[in-house]
């Protein structure tokens, strides 16, 4: 029998209701947690958003204190400017950024693993690349920071967005995938089909999450972003619900889960919510990024709005995320760009903290 | 959603300067309610003229926004509150401009009456309401007719070192017995939640009770119970609570934000803090919704 993404879907109400009588009631203790990515450690971000009160955070894992501001539209993804793999964390430099963030009352409970280029382009020395990996899921596990993001992707969409102009000169991204539809494969990067991508997702799962179950660490993979099927000749593996089901199936283990965004999710034409059931029922969710989007034709064509203008029903996930009892980091993400806003965006993230921060005492009253 | 309720979320400006209009849109408001007011009479009348009333509407429209409550200067009464020579053209006055905003399309026209510092210690609070029915007798009938709520806002009960006979609406009780007194449906108040609970008095009940009576023509939408710094969320009553409340009660007027907080690299106007509050109050207007 073939089992259909709605089907596995539709069964996940029920589930949820189990999962929920299980492990949380509605006047109880669980409470879900939310938190903000960290772009800098300067005393003006951190006692800021300590102010908001915010508590949990997204630990980067570069020190520094120059607050900067981040542009609306990503950097253009040119891929791997070497075949040098990817070294393993320093523990002392990790250390000391944990200790810093601490001091202001924070919790780093995530970290992103960042870019595997060799081992998402299948080249030689792919191998070391997982086992840097490997050694970074350990450290944090021994750092007592309980998930590790990580994204995969040989080259992201990256010049399919554009800046424009919504509500008031508010400034958005929105993207558009005929942009980049002809755009050639880069030579430092090649063609990669999706049955490659998969074989080497695989095996990266294989090899790394027994090391996260031995570590106490939850593995989030970030959906591709923009879920579109192909860029440049590559290939974009996880830009599905099926996608995400799929890798869940692989290696079956609450450790290996994904980043739950719904905002791509919403870009897949899919309902947030009903997802949140789905994976949430089945502890697979281990990460949650919360923006919104106005979607023009799933997949491909799509704007991203303020939180609470946009096709998602945010409130319908802060319930979902609430009743099937999530309990790792969630984290406003994408926010538009305010005029005048501070270096730090201060302004925009406020507005969405704020947002958040109501949907979620409203789904835990 | 179609159907849903949809008070009339604003922001308390005190300009009409561009950077505050285009935030103010840009936080997805689409009404304003404008505190500063005796620069927008052209040529210093000492009242609105439709004119200047339009100039204003324009301004607002060129950023999407629409005018939903204009405070009257506060010199404007003083003739009313001190009972001075001036009191019968300042209420002339005062109700020319009703009928201006009334033409120009605004429905709330706030009026603060506290002046303590200069009634001076001698005034009793006898005094005070006969001033006070004086100038609603004056001045409701007109907005009635112009279609204007007239708001009045309370005296701050929390502001500390003020006292005295003169401040005569610390209490519910106060500011509905004035509504008794003058019993025009265009005499309301200015919900400040924020202040119902040094009155004593039960939040919900009272913003249900007095919503109901179509009593409460501006509210604002207390901001130190939902942000963390300010702390004692027990003294405040829950907000989603006060939120349902205003929608069980039928207010679809303005509802704006109140004493947000500010931060160290806050903007002028306040403008991270209420941005806090105004994301803070869609959730709620939404979840009440749901």
């Amino acid at each position: 029998m073939t089992r259909t993404r709605r089907s596995l879907l539709a069964g996940a109400a029920a589930i949820a209701a189990v999962s929920f009588a299980a492990c949380h009631t509605r006047t109880g203790k669980h409470r879900l947690k939310l938190g903000k990515g960290l772009r800098d450690l300067s005393d003006q971000t951190l006692d800021f958003y300590q102010s908001l009160g915010i508590r949990h955070v997204v630990m980067p894992t570069r020190y520094s204190v120059r607050v900067s501001r981040r542009g609306l539209v990503p950097r253009t993804d040119t891929g791997p400017a070497s075949d040098a793999p990817r070294q393993p964390w320093n523990r002392d430099e990790l250390s000391r950024i944990k200790s810093r963030i601490e001091s202001k009352g924070l919790n780093p409970a995530m970290v992103h693993l960042g870019r595997m280029n060799l081992v998402t382009l299948g080249r030689p020395g792919a191998d070391r690349e997982v086992d840097a990996a490997k050694a970074n899921i350990r450290l944090i596990g021994e750092l007592g920071i309980p998930v590790l993001e990580y994204n995969f992707t040989p080259l992201r969409g990256s010049e399919g967005y554009s800046r424009t102009t919504g509500p008031s000169g508010i400034g958005l991204r929105d993207y558009d995938e005929a942009r980049t539809r002809n755009l050639p494969p880069l030579p430092n990067v090649g063609e990669h089909t999706r049955e490659q991508m998969w074989e080497r997702l695989e095996s990266f799962l294989r090899e790394v999450i027994p090391v996260a179950e031995q570590s106490g660490v939850r593995l989030a993979l970030h959906p591709n972003d923009p879920p579109v099927p192909v860029y440049r000749g590559a290939a974009q593996p996880v830009r599905s619900i099926a996608d995400q089901i799929r890798l869940i199936e692989t290696v079956d283990s609450p450790a290996n889960g994904i980043t739950l965004d719904t905002g791509v999710t919403t870009e897949m034409g899919e309902d947030a919510a009903e997802a949140i059931r789905y994976f949430g029922s089945r502890d697979r969710i281990n990460h949650v990024h919360f923006r919104n989007v106005r979607v023009d034709i799933p997949y491909y064509k799509y704007l991203e709005v303020r939180h609470d203008a946009g096709d998602c029903n945010m409130l319908a996930c802060m319930q979902a995320f609430s009743d099937v009892g999530y309990r790792y980091l969630l984290i406003p993400d994408h926010t538009p760009a305010f005029t005048g806003d501070t270096v730090g965006a201060e302004m925009s993230w406020a507005f969405a903290i704020g947002y958040l921060q109501s949907l979620k005492d409203a789904a835990e009253a | 959603m179609a159907g849903d309720w949809k008070p009339r979320l604003a922001e308390n400006v005190s300009g009409l300067d561009e950077s505050t209009l285009r935030w103010v849109g840009q936080l997805g408001l689409e009404w304003v309610a404008l505190t500063v007011t005796e620069n927008i009479d052209i040529g210093r009348k000492g009242y609105w003229s439709r004119g200047d009333i339009e100039n204003v509407q324009d301004r607002c429209s060129a950023f999407g926004l629409r005018l939903a409550c204009l405070r009257l200067p506060a010199r404007w009464l003083d003739g009313p509150r001190l009972d001075n020579d001036e009191r019968d053209r300042a209420i002339e006055n005062i109700c020319t401009s009703l009928v201006s905003a009334g033409e120009g399309g605004v429905a709330v026209v706030e009026w603060p009456w506290s002046a303590e510092a200069r009634w001076g210690k001698d005034i009793s609070s006898t005094e005070v309401l006969d001033r006070l029915a004086h100038f609603g007798d004056g001045v409701m009938e007109t907005a009635e007719r112009a279609g204007i709520k007239m708001s009045l806002r309370p005296n701050d009960v929390q502001r500390i070192g003020v006292s005295g006979p003169a401040r005569v609406f610390v209490s519910l009780a106060q500011i509905e017995r004035y509504f008794s007194t003058i019993p025009s449906p265009a005499n309301g108040f200015t919900m400040s939640h924020r202040t119902i609970p040094g009155m004593e008095a039960d939040t919900i009940e009272a913003i249900r009770r007095i919503g109901a009576a179509g009593r409460i023509h501006h509210a604002e939408f207390n901001s130190a119970a939902i942000l963390p710094p300010r702390g004692s969320l027990g003294e405040y009553p829950n907000s989603l609570a006060v939120m349902r409340a205003y929608k069980e009660s039928g207010y679809v007027l303005a509802i704006v934000s109140d004493h947000a907080e500010s931060f160290p690299t806050d903007l002028r106007e306040n403008k991270i803090g209420c941005s806090y509050a105004h994301g803070y109050i869609r959730g709620l207007v939404q979840a009440v919704n749901a």
